[in-house]
């Protein structure tokens, strides 16, 4: 009798996992998310999403173990745009040239579907996108007469001029020798994302052409130039908290006036109407006297699973969420930036704001995507730990020179 | 005089104590407070530190509402209720029994399969988790609550804890009932159990913990939402772009309730239980 009930069950959920398609998803916030699913369900009825929202900070080894058993789930996953090619280099994702017009394609900004390609193949489909600058408090600049900053492209500053400004503007108020307000808070602390265009303005290569060594390109001097202007806002002139890692309490630093500046994401336009009392602009993002513009872009992307069992259903399910209507949707609930030109013309209200259009600006123009590489994960990782520790005061030169060895040997696996 | 020495010395050591407790009770009521105000920013009331930061001046419950009408929480409670409560009674039963062959019989292999059960407890999870997923697979029983359980019903310390336990027992007392005529079973039943609550509350606890605790493996075994755990629950209130604070404390507060509450219940015997463990002299 038992036996039967649990041969029933388990032919009752394998049932139930044949009729439906499996997402694995990022851990955004459920009210944001969910809203979209039922909103495909509407569109398709008898087509079942089992979505499964997998918290940040254990999603990209969720995704390595679900792929490496290899059986074709889940369906449909949320890509990291430069982890494409690590996925894209394994087989875990379904070539989509075949599947994706020119003219479908089209509908992206060029540089996303870039970063969802591989060795010329279209891999994953872009969700959103990024750009970054320095967004500033209007308020503490007047207070502590500081001439604001100019909000426009031509009047980017240079790195040494924002130290400048941090250096005036990091205040100890109640004179117990901490700094009550901070000049610059990075809104990601350790990511090369947010730090590698430092370096690229001074005209630095962080990682070798095909993509498999670090020596030479994150050791050069260029390179640690950039690392040791980083070390010094926390080391030498103590302009930025040590110690911010979570990118939830950099914003927070900067909502409720404890940093005049923030080196952050497009996002932080909407992040910043939850603290009503802040006035802040928007300066480009910073380069060096001399260097290139450079701003960094990329988010995520969508792609199917190589070896799923629904693949006219997945397709249905990726178009949909990376199609107009969906984006838009994504937008109106989280605020990051749409990979669709037709969504900005979509919402002029939104994206006719003069920081909107800065940003787009940049993505047009001076937008540099993270380095193409199947070992970008661990690439990723072992800089973040060198940066972190430079930032707590480890010496720039040799913590990157060491780094540089760890990743070498990692990527030696891909040759 | 004696008395008033004694006295100071007590206030003395109080204030002491209360003092360092401050370091570790003032984060958690923060956390209360913040989940008991309207959602919003996380500093607004921390600094500068003053007695609001700890405690809320309008108590307001929608942030739990919210979480248990509009984002599932209480099934997320139930099936961590529900997947620890089930590997309770079954790694109760199996390791118990396991750990009673350990302690009373001799047989071939016994050390080296004592040696193996102490290895399992050794090994990092990260380790194991890919053949185990393979595993699971192939049996089929992946995103279902079997996935969640089975893996960690036999638990290698709770063997050892009741192997510990059940060497203290006099074997005579076992003897004595073999001779009256009593089978293994029925001594396991009669008088080894009945023996050995301290240690069963013991491993009770200790499951419980890591079944309400865990979070990787769920996530690896499952897919479905109608398998969230609460640990699940809790961390998706985090991303990189945005932090719920409001869900991520007031989920964290009704999350920790059923450990609080169970070791409450239990914690005359859990203290008990450790310091019977082969640890008299």
């Amino acid at each position: 009798m038992r036996k039967a009930f649990l041969l029933g069950l388990l032919l009752l959920t394998t049932l139930l996992s044949a009729a439906s398609l499996e997402v694995l998803w990022m851990g955004w916030p459920k009210d944001q998310v969910l809203p979209l699913i039922d909103e495909f369900k509407k569109q398709n009825p008898g087509i079942e999403v089992d979505i499964q929202l997998v918290p940040f900070g254990q999603l990209f080894q969720t995704i390595e173990v679900r792929l490496s058993s290899g059986d074709g789930t889940p369906d449909v996953y949320i890509v990291d745009g430069p982890n494409t090619a690590s996925y894209a280099a394994r087989g875990f994702l379904l070539p989509l040239d075949d599947h994706f017009s020119a003219g479908e394609k089209a509908s992206w900004f060029s540089s996303s579907i870039a970063a969802g390609s591989y060795r010329g193949q279209f891999y994953s489909v872009p969700y959103g996108t990024s750009s970054a600058g320095l967004f500033f408090n209007k308020e503490i600049f007047e207070k502590y007469g500081v001439p604001l900053p100019e909000e426009s492209l031509e009047a980017r500053m240079t790195w040494d001029e924002v130290a400048e400004l941090a250096k005036k503007l990091t205040i100890d108020t109640d004179n117990d020798g901490r700094p009550d307000i901070w000049g610059l808070v990075i809104e990601q602390i350790d990511r090369p994302y947010l730090l590698f265009p430092l370096a690229q303005s001074l005209g630095a290569e962080v990682l070798s052409p095909d993509g498999l060594s670090a020596t030479g390109y994150i050791t050069s001097p260029k390179f640690v130039e950039a690392a040791t202007f980083y070390w010094r806002l926390f080391n030498e002139w103590k302009v930025s908290p040590q110690g911010v890692n979570d990118s939830a309490i950099a914003r927070e630093y900067f909502g409720t006036g404890k940093a005049a500046m923030l080196l952050g994401n497009e996002w932080n336009i909407v992040r910043m109407l939850k603290y009503p009392a802040i006035r802040f602009g928007l300066s480009p993002f910073p380069i060096f006297a001399g260097g290139t513009a450079v701003t960094p872009t990329g988010s995520w992307h969508v792609g199917i699973n190589s070896k799923t069992q629904k693949q006219e259903l997945a397709l249905k399910f990726v178009k949909y969420i990376t199609g107009k209507e969906a984006v838009i949707q994504w937008y109106k609930a989280n605020g990051v930036a749409p990979a669709r030109p037709d969504v900005y013309d979509a919402l002029p209200e939104v994206f006719q704001h003069p920081m909107w259009q800065m940003f787009l600006q940049e993505m047009q123009t001076t937008a540099v995507t993270r380095p193409l590489t199947p070992g970008y994960s661990q690439y990723e990782l072992i800089l973040r730990e060198a940066f972190n520790a430079i930032h707590y005061g480890a010496e720039p030169k040799k913590t990157l020179e060491d780094a540089a060895k760890k990743i070498d040997r990692e990527l030696s696996k891909y040759k | 005089m004696k008395s008033y020495k004694k006295t100071f010395a007590l206030t003395a050591e109080f204030a002491i104590l209360a003092a360092i407790s401050m370091f570790f009770i003032l984060p958690i009521l923060w956390i209360i407070a913040s989940a008991l105000r309207p959602s919003g920013p996380l500093y607004t009331y921390a600094n500068p530190l003053t007695l609001q930061t700890f405690f809320p001046v309008s108590i307001t419950f929608d942030n739990f509402i919210h979480i248990f009408e509009h984002l599932q929480f209480g099934r997320a409670l139930f099936n961590s209720l529900l997947v620890a409560g089930s590997t309770i009674v079954i790694s109760v039963l199996i390791c118990s029994m396991a750990g009673f062959g350990l302690a009373k019989f001799t047989f071939r292999g016994k050390n080296l399969f004592f040696i193996i059960v102490l290895i399992t407890f050794m090994v990092p999870f990260e380790s194991i988790v890919i053949p185990l997923f393979v595993l699971i697979r192939r049996l089929k029983i992946d995103n279902t609550y079997f996935a969640l359980i089975l893996p960690a019903a036999g638990n290698g310390l709770a063997i050892f804890l009741f192997r510990q336990f059940f060497s203290e027992v006099p074997t005579e007392i076992l003897e004595a009932a073999r001779i009256d005529g009593a089978s293994w079973t029925r001594i396991y039943r009669k008088i080894i159990l009945p023996l050995s609550i301290p240690a069963i509350v013991t491993v009770i606890v200790m499951v419980f913990m890591f079944q309400w605790n865990s979070l990787f493996w769920p996530l690896i075994a499952t897919h479905s939402s109608r398998f969230e755990v609460v640990q699940v629950a809790i961390a998706s209130h985090r991303a990189t772009e945005d932090t719920s604070w409001a869900n991520l404390f007031s989920s964290a507060i009704a999350g920790s309730m059923p450990p609080i509450f169970l070791f409450l219940f239990l914690q005359k015997y859990f203290v008990r239980g450790i310091s019977g463990t082969g640890l008299k002299g």
